[in-house]
């Protein structure tokens, strides 16, 4: 082709050389995360205005074991957070755990039972040898809060191959199995 | 060097990424989609995000293969038989894409359905012919808002549509009084406004590294390699990448990033890109894009052709 020459090759000698966009470096940084969201704001973000009471629901075998019928995914916790707004609405905070993600999402439900919303409270990124690590997975045992974090705060925006988000969405199944089995019947 | 990360810094310490005042993820598009936004009062701010969502909401359920009632299923289903009306933002992009496949000359095709349903990438609607003989050619898109397949085949607008779509959002965003702000869906990301913003691109190796460009304003960036996609399907190696010309598999360990006005042209042309390799140049050119590559022996190469 005509302008092939016109390739740079890029080494870290270079890097002044290049006009916009510069590569600056390779950042050796083994994760990255984001807070999008506290329980109390997705509960704002999915129904305004309205307040909350917690549900507390701890699944039996036997429900476990529905769930599992209706959505193909098995329930992974007896216990899940769920929140009842006033207008008959549920909120569910579920977490679910990919390949190198690690992400914690909010469900609104509708009084009706339609799925109302979804929106990513966290969401974190690690690699083979910090999962393996103790101490790293501890950190996202129970967690719904806004914690500090001090990953690759700096990282904002990632351009990379599409993540799928299959994860998210077996999840959400496996949710709206659980307003039909569990919460529907409260 | 010294000079460049200098000005980095200076710039990161000038506007530090905590000053994105609203920030929302939402899984959409059959991936993460994420919307920072700046420069406006927090209620104008998730006003616009919430307006943003919807559009980014519209076009998944559009051009969605996997869901059966979207545009695409329905073409997929009929348009070789009939023609099928269809929205016209789905018109739209179809007749983007096949623009851009032309230029191409076919190494962009969304023709190529049958391929990602044979590997396992997309769902097996018992409607999408198992060979494909049809390309882009084959649509005929001189009925608007009408399309017709003149051949068998099926269409997957995923290498296209969510570029599409990020474009459409921050539309809406500037529209709604929003100064600033990163769309970003699962990779496929625009900036918008004045403010400097840094992008970082994951190394084609998927080791967590990644490479940070010197912040940048008004620009889209996609990127495509293989490394969350390359699987074994019937004991043979395939990846999401499809080379049309040929319906094989691309199994390049590179990593190409496209930088464009038109997140949708980025999106698109890195298909282009993954699959030429440097030969790509004219192209780039011609669409006024720059292109970096990614080796996984940690070379790259960048491509300005943007400025020329």
């Amino acid at each position: 082709m005509a302008f092939s020459h016109r390739w740079l090759w890029v080494s870290k000698k270079s890097f002044g050389l290049l006009s916009v966009p510069g590569i600056v470096l390779v950042v050796s940084t083994p994760g990255f995360a984001a807070v999008y969201l506290t329980v109390e704001e997705a509960q704002q973000a999915i129904f305004p205005g309205e307040s909350f009471s917690p549900v507390s629901v701890i699944l039996s075998d036997e429900q476990q074991k529905m769930i599992k019928k209706m959505s193909g995914v098995p329930a992974y916790t007896k216990k899940q957070k769920v929140w009842r707004a006033t207008q008959g609405g549920y909120l569910i905070v579920d977490q679910v755990i990919g390949k190198h993600e690690f992400i914690t999402y909010a469900v609104g439900i509708n009084p009706d039972g339609s799925v109302r919303q979804i929106e990513i409270m966290e969401y974190r990124e690690a690699y083979g040898f910090e999962i393996r690590q103790k101490k790293w997975r501890r950190q996202f045992a129970g967690k719904t809060n806004r914690s500090p974090l001090r990953l690759n705060s700096d990282i904002t925006n990632i351009s990379g191959a599409t993540l799928s988000c299959r994860h998210i969405t077996e999840g959400v199944k496996r949710i709206i199995a659980l307003y039909e089995f569990v919460l529907r019947k409260i | 060097m010294n000079s460049s990360f200098a000005k980095f810094n200076e710039v990161r310490r000038a506007c530090p990424p905590e000053e994105i005042s609203g920030r929302r993820a939402r899984p959409l598009l059959g991936t993460l989609v994420e919307i920072s936004v700046g420069g406006a009062r927090e209620k104008i701010l998730h006003a616009a995000i919430e307006k943003a969502f919807e559009r980014i909401k519209l076009v998944h359920d559009l051009m969605s293969f996997h869901d059966e009632s979207s545009d695409v299923s329905r073409l997929n289903r009929f348009a070789h038989r009939r023609w099928v009306s269809i929205h016209p933002l789905t018109f739209k992009v179809l007749k983007m894409a096949q623009q851009i496949s032309e230029e191409t000359n076919g190494i962009f095709d969304c023709a190529i359905a049958n391929h990602l349903v044979r590997w396992q990438y997309l769902p097996r609607w018992n409607f999408v012919p198992r060979s494909g003989k049809g390309t882009f050619r084959d649509i005929d898109l001189s009925n608007s808002p009408k399309v017709k397949f003149q051949k068998p085949l099926a269409i997957d607008l995923g290498g296209i549509a969510k570029g599409f779509a990020v474009d459409e959002a921050v539309r809406m965003l500037k529209s709604s009084g929003v100064f600033y702000g990163v769309v970003n869906a699962g990779g496929d990301l625009k900036i918008f406004g004045k403010k400097k913003q840094a992008v970082a691109i994951r190394s084609p190796r998927n080791d967590g590294k990644f490479i940070s460009l010197v912040p940048v304003s008004e620009t889209s960036v996609a990127t495509s390699a293989g490394y969350f996609s390359s699987k074994i399907c019937r004991g043979r190696k395939v990846s999401a990448m499809v080379d049309p010309r040929k319906g094989i598999p691309l199994l390049k360990r590179w990593s190409v990033s496209v930088f464009a006005d038109s997140c949708m042209i980025a999106d698109a042309l890195t298909k282009v890109v993954f699959a030429l390799g440097e030969q790509s140049a004219a192209f780039m050119s011609k669409f006024k894009t720059s292109a970096l590559i990614l080796y996984p022996n940690n070379q790259m190469r960048f491509f300005d052709g943007r400025t020329g």
